[in-house]
């Protein structure tokens, strides 16, 4: 198997010492992947993304992105401009008020001429479905805008992966719908490695791979088809199964239909016409 | 809602020059003003500032904006100013108030002295990002470290605080709001306690302010941002990239 | 208690300083039961709230409680004196020392004594599934974010507000918390209280609205009876708005030619409505 995108071997956190906020984490995504990471609040996704983008010491454990290693103080920058990440609350991630300015912030830091940074800017709005925007005021922008201005911010610098922190949890359905479509053209057209902590089991049940925490472990790991399929598990971790999940087997119980119940709306007519 | 940071995208000379000289060069400009009392030395210095706002390119609207939003302060501060100066050789006395000339143009001058530390204020936010903003603190306050003076720390402070004001202004607005409505009071009959709970939001505009620095950190650490030393010891090109 | 609004107005000024409606012509009556609250942000939702609760005038239009003018005298002090907002993020609104005295505070403030105070914050955090002996003297920082949540939710409930008002309460909440806070609000009706709720969530909405207003650039675009809007997808995209999860999909099903009986809004009533569809129920 070639180089990952991100490798966790047992991982561990405590916050506060001897609590553990994360046990023996471990998670392998592949280049190009679109990984979900479920929990409830506590189940200890944010401080797992955190740890990809060497945000918080590495107590324990190895993470590595793209062959770089987190822990090393040397590679801090370089971990950072290979792993960008878009967090919660889309006010609190802005540096400047005017959108182009924002941008530009990251390849800046990353020693980009003024010129260039210009340039990354611009190409990472158009990206993100917000060609022009360079000139406006940030508190102008719906919540879905302003999450993509984050997430344009975060492309400027050119990461291979890009960590989405509960980034949808804050905005409406529309932003929501907006954010993901922006990540889906970003993965098509640059490859992007994306890793999603989310509690929504619709965005979920798009991924390639759902990982699910629960109080600070990885409970489950595997295909959206596999782990979303399980309700016993993902109520054992505070999570609500997918609606169409549920629906299915509602009609499994019924004696109505047969078979590995659909994860997705698509999934469900094609099980129930097929 | 705009930000008050209000940078105006433009290119003009004022926005190429450094922020530490347009700190040191507002803090000049300001010192003129306050300086300046008879009617030609003030009308010299509005010609100044007139001549700065021509020269940064942002336009007379962008300006005034801050300005204009004291209006009404400005308006009470000439009507006491005009009213409670003075006595001798009023115009009009009403009760204790008395109209003087004298107190007038007082007023006037307390009026356009503030009206031109704003626009001033505004100019220079107007024409310098915010990050700008923050390296230029950073390069006044440079010569204080060596005191001990936490120059870093205060840097940073000026930019969270001038990216989060409008922010917070709103939240508070929102906090009065939401205590009001817990206290069960009609909003007109209760100053007293209006009074008490101003001291209450305190807390949580504190913790919410807290808050928010450290979410925006964390956020502009993904970022790659770095304090400048350990930016020079990771990598001594960068400085030269940016000049 | 029941609040009538008639052609609310409220203007607010825009980057430019032009004039920007926030409400426009807002005729709406309340009465009992939850009524949802649905348009993107930035369509009035939080302003009509805060015109209802009396802490925002608008700029013409009235409104009446239970009949009595609310803008002074004695229908603004039925409204101060009955009136529960429940802000976005409400946690961010903590400033005691304890758990309990954060309950107590609004209780207090209102005349109650030490003791029907602590029994009603008791009460209160009761419905949201979290207990006072267990986190009275706790610090409200110190709790996780769901847990903030509900304690900040309780504070509201405990002065058993006649008219409560909340907005996106369920917004950022895991599962878990969400559907106590969402039980909480159903309470809250059955004791009587009228509510509006305002949410993204049309599942949320599903569970606990009988009926729904949605709102768009200050303006009711829709306003009926919650099953009829939220279960019909097709209406609710219309309007730019989201459907609950189970309209949709009955929607999808619908399409690729299988039947589906009525509007279902939860995942047992779309099993009931596929199966009524195929003759099996």
């Amino acid at each position: 198997m070639g180089e990952m995108a991100v490798e966790a071997r047992g991982v561990c956190h405590a916050y506060v010492p001897g609590r553990q906020d994360l046990r023996d984490v471990s998670l392998d995504v592949a280049p190009g992947e679109l990984v979900a990471i479920v929990g409830e609040n506590g189940s200890g996704k944010t401080t797992l993304a955190r740890h990809i983008n060497a945000l918080i010491p590495l107590q324990e454990g190895e993470i590595r992105v793209f062959g770089l290693d987190v822990s090393d103080p040397a590679l801090v920058w370089e971990v950072r401009r290979t792993c960008g990440m878009v967090f919660q609350n889309p006010e609190n991630q802005f540096v400047s008020s005017v959108v182009g300015e924002d941008v530009a912030f990251g390849p800046l830091n990353f020693g980009a001429a003024e010129k260039d940074a210009r340039a990354a800017a611009a190409a990472a709005l158009a990206a993100v479905g917000l060609p022009g925007f360079e000139r406006r005021d940030v508190h102008g922008l719906s919540g879905g805008q302003q999450q993509r201005v984050a997430l344009a911010g975060v492309l400027a610098s050119g990461p291979r992966v890009i960590v989405l922190d509960e980034a949808t949890s804050m905005i409406d359905p529309r932003g929501r719908d907006e954010l993901m479509a922006a990540v889906s053209r970003v993965r098509r057209e640059r490859g992007t490695t994306v890793v999603w902590v989310t509690h929504d089991m619709e965005l979920a049940a798009r991924a390639d791979r759902v990982v699910v925490m629960r109080a600070g472990e990885v409970a489950a790991a595997g295909a959206p088809e596999d782990v979303l399929a399980d309700e016993a598990l993902l109520e054992g971790a505070g999570l609500e199964p997918p609606l169409v999940v549920r629906a299915w087997h509602e009609l499994e119980r019924a004696g109505a239909v047969r078979g590995p119940a659909p994860v997705t709306v698509e999934g469900l007519v094609s099980a129930l016409c097929g | 809602m705009r930000g008050v940071s209000g940078y105006v995208w433009a290119d003009s000379p004022l926005h190429r020059m450094g922020a530490g000289a347009k700190l040191a060069g507002l803090v000049a400009c300001v010192a003129l003003v306050v300086l300046a009392s008879s009617p030609l030395e003030l009308l010299l210095v509005c010609a100044l500032v007139a001549a700065l706002v021509a020269l940064s390119r942002v336009g007379w609207r962008s300006a005034a904006r801050s300005a204009w939003g004291l209006r009404w302060f400005l308006l009470a501060v000439l009507v006491m100013n005009a009213f409670f100066f003075g006595a001798e050789d009023p115009v009009i006395s009403v009760g204790p108030a008395h109209l003087t000339v004298a107190g007038a143009a007082q007023g006037v001058r307390v009026v356009v002295r503030t009206l031109l530390v704003v626009v001033l204020g505004t100019l220079l936010t107007a024409t310098t990002r915010p990050q700008e903003l923050i390296d230029g603190v950073r390069a006044l306050l440079r010569p204080l470290a060596r005191v001990g003076f936490p120059a870093e720390a205060a840097a940073l402070a000026v930019g969270v605080t001038v990216q989060f004001v409008p922010t917070l202004l709103r939240e508070s607005r929102q906090l009065m709001r939401a205590q009001t409505i817990r206290c069960g009071t009609v909003v007109s009959h209760a100053i007293m306690r209006r009074a008490v709970s101003y001291m209450r939001l305190l807390v949580p505009i504190f913790v919410s302010a807290i808050r928010r620095a450290d979410e925006l950190s964390v956020a502009m650490e993904a970022r790659g941002y770095r304090l400048p030393p350990s930016r020079r010891a990771a990598d001594g090109g960068e400085r030269e990239m940016h000049a | 208690m029941r609040l009538t609004l008639e052609g609310i107005r409220l203007t607010y000024e825009g980057p430019a300083g032009e004039r920007v409606a926030a409400l426009d012509d807002v005729s709406l009556e309340v009465s009992g039961g939850v009524t949802g609250l649905m348009g993107q942000t930035g369509s009035g939702k939080t302003t009509l709230l805060e015109v209802m609760a009396g802490v925002t005038r608008p700029d013409a239009g009235r409104m009446l409680v239970d009949g009595a003018e609310a803008s002074h005298g004695a229908g603004a002090r039925a409204i101060a004196s009955s009136v529960g907002l429940v802000f976005q993020i409400p946690e961010r609104q903590f400033f005691e020392p304890t758990v309990a005295d954060e309950l107590a505070f609004g209780l207090l403030a209102r005349g109650a004594s030490g003791k029907e105070a602590r029994e009603r914050s008791a009460h209160a955090l009761s419905l949201m599934g979290l207990s006072l002996d267990e986190l009275g003297r706790r610090s409200p920082f110190a709790l996780s974010g769901g847990q903030q949540r509900r304690v900040a939710v309780a504070s509201v409930l405990a002065t058993r507000p006649g008219l409560l008002l909340l907005d996106e309460p369920t917004a950022g909440l895991d599962p878990r918390a969400r559907d106590a806070c969402l039980a909480a609000v159903a309470a809250a009706a059955r004791e009587g209280a009228t509510v509006v709720m305002a949410s993204h969530d049309a599942n949320a909405l599903a569970s606990v609205a009988d009926r729904v207003v949605c709102l768009d650039a200050g303006r009711v675009t829709l306003d009926g009876p919650a099953r009829e809007l939220l279960g019909n997808a097709a209406l609710m995209r219309d309007h730019g708005l989201e459907a609950a999860c189970a309209a949709r999909a009955a929607a999808a099903l619908r399409r690729s030619g299988v039947a589906v009986e009525g509007n279902p809004l939860t995942a047992e009533e779309l099993a009931r409505a596929v199966l009524r569809g195929r003759g099996l129920a």
